[in-house]
């Protein structure tokens, strides 16, 4: 059951707003500008956040609405924000994320765009792909899907289908909980398949640290062409139960099918992974893949000595806790306290948590005081440093760490990897609790 | 509040406006440009300024963003509380904004009181509170009767304006309910005011020994390392001695006007510039003792500090520094980094007072090519290329810019980790240039790839 404590507040917030998940999936495009429209504090707070995260340059832009009283109902920064953009920065197309205030102030986004392109029909050429983010509604990963759908709204026409033997390419449907190490591990996955994939969005080509020059906008993403293109696609996947609008679009509008993994993390989530690919392609799964998974099995059993008898607990995202949680609980044989979230969607409820709570870190510090040890972002820092925990960084953000967007969480490799770090955190704590 | 921010930006201390025509004025205070913007909000600014309190509770009356992305993420340092480190905010849902949300304000305050039992509590009004707008001194009166603990408005929506306009708002709410409530049990021989030092990564624990050396009692450290009960105490220092220049004028203003304290602007970025701080303090003091204990002390220090530095010196000599930092910094930076004997081949003017411009342009003998208005990352890289420089420092908002021009690098800002004040600030500043210049990474990373070399 899920638990609403009785706070009148957030005390270490957990969630993140949906401007920050909007920016984040206008960044895995190629050549788009996110630019948020409202006073540029929230900008601002967001770059650098991401910067921290990703510890990449993070292109963003602010429509930075001044004095409140002189614009209600004024479209100037708004239409004097996109024109700097696309004379300053080009950008293939512009995110237009909005914030609680132009939301409260009730700003007609849609009537503006339209006032704009009468206006200046010299900057017809660049489409601008709004987003409503009010942060008094959702969290990052709602403000995330709405990115993604908002643009495939706008990019993808209804399609007559075609042949549909060919089966040759898929659209993977990428979720915001997910790595640049979990793009590659399915990337590598697909292609030994015989499948071509569009990712969308794509963080892991834009903010994986692969681009080496300076660059004005987010560069390596999914493309508008790719974007385009992908209502051609035979069958699309969905990682992540955020991310199903998306899914829809292509479904409603060109008939493309889909299929949707609430999560490919642990041992069973991959193997119906890979169960569902070799009916698709009817093909076999790659040696490399079998040793991957044989890997994952030897690492869960050199584990298991010190996964069982403990206690955890986790917060984060919907999609990204349900994930970790079912595989930690499930597959590994430890027990979950609490898991806090931010939003309800996906399938969180159904993990095997004593609490399960709508809220904050603060509510994970008061609620975990069985657990050996936290899962959550590096904002749970100084909590665990409070109650003498060890701490397993996940989600938003993750600073003053390196290399966390390169780690893998899923498939069997990530299987693997994440028993090993789990299993060598309670390794430790056997360690010092024998008194060594 | 419009009058009050209008009152504020007027602000005749603020010395970027005080000589200025109109049309100057207008320049100087010139609103962000839409799609073309980088700083920060106003209250982003008065976080600056007053989460360094950390004896006390802060409340963000708002929706999530303006708490979600922003705590946690101070490199402020300090021994007075951790409260500091919380994120504290009303996370405004959709109904408390079409009902009110002072109900909830209300809750919010009654409840980190009794969670946290803070010395007083901090109210933060921001975008989306100030437009529906919520009461925010009408709750803070009503519940400091109630609680009998010090709840204190701020005045600090996003909106009115940048970082710097925050900072004054944060200065504003301290002089008009905190600073003269109580009175201290005793005052000291010297006791100052600091205002404007945050304590990043703990630069004042780099020059409060000096102090305690010279028995002058940093009385109301404003803001680093405060507790609150002394920032009460500050209309009973004597002097006021301002670090960054711009933001935080206007308290020592009103503390002169309705005082009667006298301040100046000081810096602790350098040997020179330590010297000078610590020599003003004593002339203003009127102590021919003090000035002596000064004189002996910072050359007692520089000696040590110039032994301390020799290894490094030769490595730094004529390296050629390009710098991008804010305020006080851009002309302050440039005298410790000379007294390393490094060349500066320019600094940023952005938040810099015509004082700071005509200090940085002292440096540079009053040629204005060491000038450099607001630039972009690619600017900024074309300039060191330009310049053939050496060396990159500057705020961690340019860190990955640097890092995609492949320069060198020192980081210069909020959140950093390193030290850079007083002597002891000196000998960490040159530990992490030569450290950075002396990377094997940066030749490693020119080294072309097996598949750009073509063979024969
Ligand atoms: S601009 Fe307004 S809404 Fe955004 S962070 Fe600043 S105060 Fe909050």
């Amino acid at each position: 059951m899920v638990k609403i404590i009785d706070k009148p507040m957030a005390i270490n917030p957990l969630k993140k707003s949906s401007l920050m998940g909007a920016v984040t999936a206008f960044l895995g495009m190629h050549r788009v500008m996110p630019l948020v429209h409202g006073a540029q504090g929230c900008m601002a707070f967001t770059k650098n956040f991401l910067t921290q995260h990703y510890r990449e340059v993070t292109p963003m832009q602010s429509t930075a609405v001044f004095d409140i009283a002189t614009i209600i109902g004024d479209d100037s920064n708004l239409h004097e924000g996109i024109k700097n953009v696309i004379d300053k920065q080009k950008p293939d197309f512009i995110g237009l994320v909005t914030t609680g205030m132009t939301e409260v102030r009730g700003d007609d986004i849609k009537g503006s765009l339209i006032r704009f392109r009468e206006k200046y029909p010299e900057y017809a050429s660049t489409p601008v792909v709004p987003v409503s983010c009010p942060d008094f509604k959702g969290d990052a990963e709602t403000g995330y899907a709405a990115a993604c759908a908002a643009t495939l709204s706008q990019f993808i026409t209804p399609e007559v289908r075609r042949d549909y033997k060919t089966r040759k390419m898929v659209n993977i449907l990428a979720g915001m909980h997910l790595t640049a190490g979990d793009i590659d591990w399915l990337r590598r996955v697909f292609e030994a398949f015989g499948l071509d994939v569009i990712v969308f969005p794509d963080l892991s080509s834009s903010m994986g640290g692969q681009v080496n020059h300076f660059y004005g906008l987010p560069e390596e993403g999914t493309s508008a062409d790719m974007i385009k293109n992908m209502a051609h696609a035979d069958f699309s996947i969905v990682i992540g139960g955020s991310m199903e609008a998306s899914a829809d679009i292509l479904l409603e509008r060109c008939t493309v099918p889909y299929k949707k993994f609430d999560t490919l993390t642990g041992l069973e989530a991959s193997d119906e992974f890979i169960s569902w690919l070799m009916d698709y392609t009817g093909k076999q799964a790659p040696n490399w893949l079998r040793i991957q998974r044989q890997r994952a099995v030897d690492a869960l059993l050199d584990g298991h000595f010190s996964f069982g008898g403990k206690t955890f607990s986790i917060a984060g995202e919907p999609d990204l806790i349900y994930g970790l949680g079912r595989f930690f609980t499930k597959e590994l044989g430890i027990r979950l306290e609490t898991a806090v979230t931010t939003a309800r969607s996906g399938k969180f409820e159904n993990l095997p948590a004593e609490n399960i709570i709508m809220g904050d870190l603060d509510d994970l510090e008061e609620f975990s005081k069985d657990s050996d040890f936290i899962v959550a972002s590096s904002n749970a820092i100084p909590m665990c440093h409070r109650v003498h925990k060890p701490l397993y960084k996940a989600g938003y953000p993750i600073k003053d760490y390196l290399g966390h967007f390169h780690r893998t969480f899923i498939g069997y490799y990530g299987a693997m990897q994440l028993a090993f770090d789990i299993g060598n955190i309670c390794m430790t704590l056997d360690i010092e609790k024998s008194g060594h | 509040m419009r009058l009050a921010i209008q009152q504020l930006t007027e602000e005749p201390g603020c010395d970027h406006n005080q000589k200025k025509t109109a049309e100057q004025k207008k320049e100087a205070c010139k609103k962000p440009t839409p799609g073309a913007t980088a700083g920060g909000c106003a209250f982003d600014g008065a976080q600056i300024v007053l989460l360094p309190v950390a004896d006390v509770a802060h409340i963000i009356h708002g929706p999530i963003t303006c708490c979600g992305q922003s705590y946690n993420n101070r490199g402020t340092r300090t021994t007075a509380g951790n409260l500091h480190q919380y994120g504290m905010t009303t996370d405004m849902s959709e109904l408390d904004i079409v009902f009110g949300g002072e109900k909830k304000l209300k809750a919010s305050v009654r409840h980190v009181a009794a969670k946290f039992k803070p010395k007083a509590i901090f109210i933060y009004s921001t975008c989306v509170t100030a437009m529906t707008g919520e009461d925010i001194h009408t709750v803070a009166k009503e519940m400091t009767e109630e609680l009998g603990m010090q709840v204190i408005p701020v005045d600090s929506p996003g909106f009115s304006g940048s970082k710097n306009l925050g900072n004054k708002f944060a200065g504003n709410a301290l002089f008009e309910h905190v600073i003269g409530t109580k009175e201290p049990e005793s005052i000291p021989m010297f006791p100052i005011n600091l205002i404007g030092e945050y304590n990043i990564a703990g630069e004042l624990y780099q020059v409060q020994p000096l102090f305690d050396e010279l028995g002058i009692t940093l009385f109301s450290k404003m803001t680093g390392n405060a507790a609150y009960e002394e920032l009460c105490h500050a209309h009973r220092s004597k002097l006021s001695v301002v670090i960054c220049s711009r933001a935080l004028i206007s308290i020592a203003r009103q503390l002169d006007e309705k005082y009667g304290i006298p301040y100046f602007e000081g810096s602790f970025y350098g040997m020179g510039e330590t010297k000078r701080t610590l020599m003003s303090i004593a002339e203003q003091m009127g102590s021919d003792l003090l000035k002596r204990k000064v004189e002996e002390l910072t050359a007692r220090k520089e000696k040590e500090t110039y032994e301390r530095l020799a290894p490094y010196l030769p490595k730094m000599k004529g390296k050629k520094v390009l710098v991008y930092t804010g305020g006080v910094k851009s002309w302050s930076v440039l005298k410790q980094l000379e007294e390393m004997g490094m060349e500066v081949i320019k600094s940023s003017t952005r938040k810099s007072t015509e004082e700071d411009i005509a200090r940085i342009l002292n440096y540079f003998e009053g040629n204005e090519d060491g000038l450099m208005p607001k630039g972009d990352g690619k600017t900024l890289l074309k300039y060191m290329k330009e310049y053939d420089a050496d060396l990159f420092l500057a705020g961690g908002r340019n860190m990955y810019n640097a890092m995609k021009g492949q320069v060198p690098f020192v980081d210069v800002n909020q959140e950093r980790h390193f030290a850079f004040a007083g002597y002891e600030g000196s000998v960490v500043l040159a530990q992490k240039i030569c450290a950075t210049l002396e990377s094997p990474v940066f030749q490693l990373v020119k080294k072309p790839a097996p598949w750009e070399v073509s063979f024969g």
